[in-house]
């Protein structure tokens, strides 16, 4: 219980100003959880880790929460993870239960927060005694593994691969260290970009390049259209809100809240997938599924409690393995990084005070994430009206600085984040999926240490399929990965005639 | 891999685009260059500009903060679509508020070095 005494005033108070702002990026569409981590991260440089830790909480928790603000009010999903939220809840909002479709939306959402918070912690601690007994090839493997889950689950697993292993590769620009196996030289650059890039490209500028000035760019393209213009906010009082509306949606909220803590342990995945499959399944299970889509509360309770299901859930490969669940815990990854703390099956053993933290953390964000929105909703609802001129211009120049200060001011970390920028949002428009990339990058440099120092211990490539049953286990399960898409793609094919 | 993604994906994209059935990546919607590439051009400039007068005050964060006002000024003003008295106070006070107050908490609260 000593972790209790770091749990100060400031700590909550940073914990609570994250969800404020997170909700604020997540109700306004095309803004995000990542972003808002991403774009906040320059704030912790000078917090500890516990208080760094728990803006970042308190940023995903609201960051993930806020989109269901605007998809029930204006039938705009605020975050990829809230499009089936719009299904049924705007039509609520047009019969005049805009406040109540909120709440539910709230409370579900809180649900599924807590839900996955619990797993989180009973079962991250079980999965890092597991792999606390991985040599270099099983670790190499599963690294490997959420390589194939990962473009398996992408829109083309051909492009997926590629997308992974573009992301390994550009890992691996910089000098190949001895003390990791290589010569010493620098390598996969030109001779005058070793002033620049000896070690490598810095990860925190790669993803606020990725996940910032892409997105404006995006938006850019689009000539920054304002959604809201010429909406307005409906919050009519016609059916009161009452827990009453939980009564029958026990099964609803288990189930939707395991689907998106299970989908949230599937690297890069994302909340889209995991409320876009609970709602299905509350459509199958359903016995009135034609109601569904026509502003039935159980649809908002499937969706809300399985995207904010995937907070926890994403963090279980994080603080286990060190493999990123979603793109905002592979910027999580950075912040822990930063503040010289290797996330892995080590981690929780290592840094038992930091992980209570952080549980403390995530529970109390969701409280707070409850309160503020439950009470104060219709001021909250009044964010999504804000302009684009006046945010976007504020979040390229917060990124600056988060690239800039990174490593104590580097210049090159700001062209980093203007690379990344561009170049995310061209390979986007070529069918490069960022999320794999990503994965790619923070994972690239660990495979290669993994893969080599499994050859220099037993010098043989056959050490990876026999090396023990768990391994096996792995290759098997790299094998099904594979093979669902492939019968998916079968399938889908086969469906189109 | 290259070379399979190119036979089995990049070949019938290029000949349905051939046939008109699908569009090249950078013509499926509507393309505002003059945001987009304005937004390359400013930053790309706020870049060049921030160290070069950063350089003039060491230590001190003022690169950041003389260089930001006008860039998020010009880059409001790229983005705004009504261009009456009412946006343009409104735009304007964001530009000089927002990096007063991120040069002030950032620099002299925290501590965290700026250009």
């Amino acid at each position: 219980m000593e972790f209790l005494s770091s749990l100060d005033v400031l700590y909550f108070l940073l914990a609570s100003a994250g969800v404020a702002i997170g909700i604020v990026f997540g109700a306004i569409p095309g803004m995000t959880a990542t972003m808002a981590v991403a774009v906040c991260l320059p704030l912790t440089y000078a917090l500890d880790l516990n208080h760094g830790l728990a803006l970042l909480l308190g940023l995903y928790v609201g960051g993930i929460s806020g989109g269901l603000v605007p998809a029930i009010l204006l039938n705009i999903p605020g975050t990829p993870s809230s499009i089936t939220t719009t299904f049924d809840g705007y039509p609520m909002t047009q019969r005049g239960e805009g406040e109540r479709a909120l709440k539910i939306a709230i409370v579900s959402s809180l649900f599924g927060g807590l839900f996955s918070a619990a797993i989180l912690f009973y079962f991250a601690p079980l999965l890092a005694d597991v792999a606390i007994k991985f040599s270099y090839v099983e670790k190499f493997l599963i690294i490997f593994l959420a390589l194939t889950v990962i473009a398996s689950l992408s829109k083309n697993l051909l492009m997926g691969l590629f997308s992974g292993l573009l992301g390994v590769w550009l890992a691996l620009i910089g000098t190949y260290s001895v003390e990791h196996g290589g010569n010493g030289e620098t390598r996969l650059m030109a001779d005058w970009m070793t002033d620049y890039l000896s070690e490598g490209f810095s990860l925190l500028p790669v993803l606020i390049g990725l996940f910032g000035l892409a997105t404006i760019l995006e938006e850019a393209e689009k000539g920054i259209k304002e959604d809201m213009e010429g909406k307005k906010l409906s919050l009519k009082f016609g059916e009161r809100f009452s827990f009453n509306a939980f009564k029958n949606q026990k099964t609803n909220l288990l189930r939707s809240s395991f689907i998106g803590t299970f989908i949230g342990m599937l690297p890069g995945v994302g909340g889209s997938a995991a409320s876009v499959l609970a709602y299905t399944q509350e459509k199958n299970f359903s016995k009135q599924p034609e109601k569904m889509g026509a502003g039935a509360p159980e649809g908002i309770v499937a969706s809300e409690s399985a995207n904010n299901g995937l907070t926890g859930g994403a963090l279980i490969p994080l603080l286990s393995l060190g493999i990123p669940g979603d793109s905002t815990t592979a910027v999580l990854i950075g912040a822990f990084t930063l503040q010289g703390i290797q996330v892995g099956p080590l981690f929780i053993g290592d840094n038992l005070d930091t992980w209570n933290i952080m549980m403390v953390g995530l529970i109390f964000a969701n409280l707070v994430m409850f309160l503020l929105m439950f009470f104060a909703i219709k001021h909250i609802a009044k964010v999504v009206m804000v302009p684009k001129y006046i945010l976007y211009p504020i979040i390229l120049m917060m990124c600056v600085v988060g690239a800039y200060a990174i490593n104590y001011g580097v210049m090159f970390d700001v062209w980093t984040l203007l690379i990344f920028g561009v170049g995310g949002y061209i390979a986007a428009k070529f069918g490069i999926e960022i999320a794999p990339l990503v994965i790619g990058f923070i994972l690239g440099g660990q495979a290669e240490i993994y893969f080599v120092k499994s050859l220099e211990s037993f010098g043989t490539y056959s050490i990876f399929f026999t090396k023990s049953p768990i391994a096996i286990v792995l290759w098997i399960l790299i094998a099904l990965s594979i093979g669902f898409s492939i019968y998916q793609l079968i399938k889908k094919k086969a469906s189109n005639g | 891999m290259l070379a399979i993604i190119l036979a089995t994906q990049t070949m019938p994209y290029w000949k349905a685009v051939q046939n008109g059935e699908k569009k090249l990546p950078f013509t499926e919607q509507p393309f505002d260059g003059f945001r987009f590439f304005g937004t390359l051009f400013l930053t790309i400039i706020y870049f060049l500009l921030m160290p070069e007068v950063g350089s003039a005050f060491p230590n001190t964060g003022y690169g950041f903060w003389f260089v930001s006002i006008p860039y998020m000024f010009f880059i409001s003003l790229l983005y705004v679509h009504k261009r009456d008295k009412k946006h343009l106070t409104t735009l304007s006070l964001n530009a000089l508020i927002a990096p007063s107050i991120a040069w002030y908490v950032l620099s002299q609260v925290f501590a965290i070095t700026l250009p």
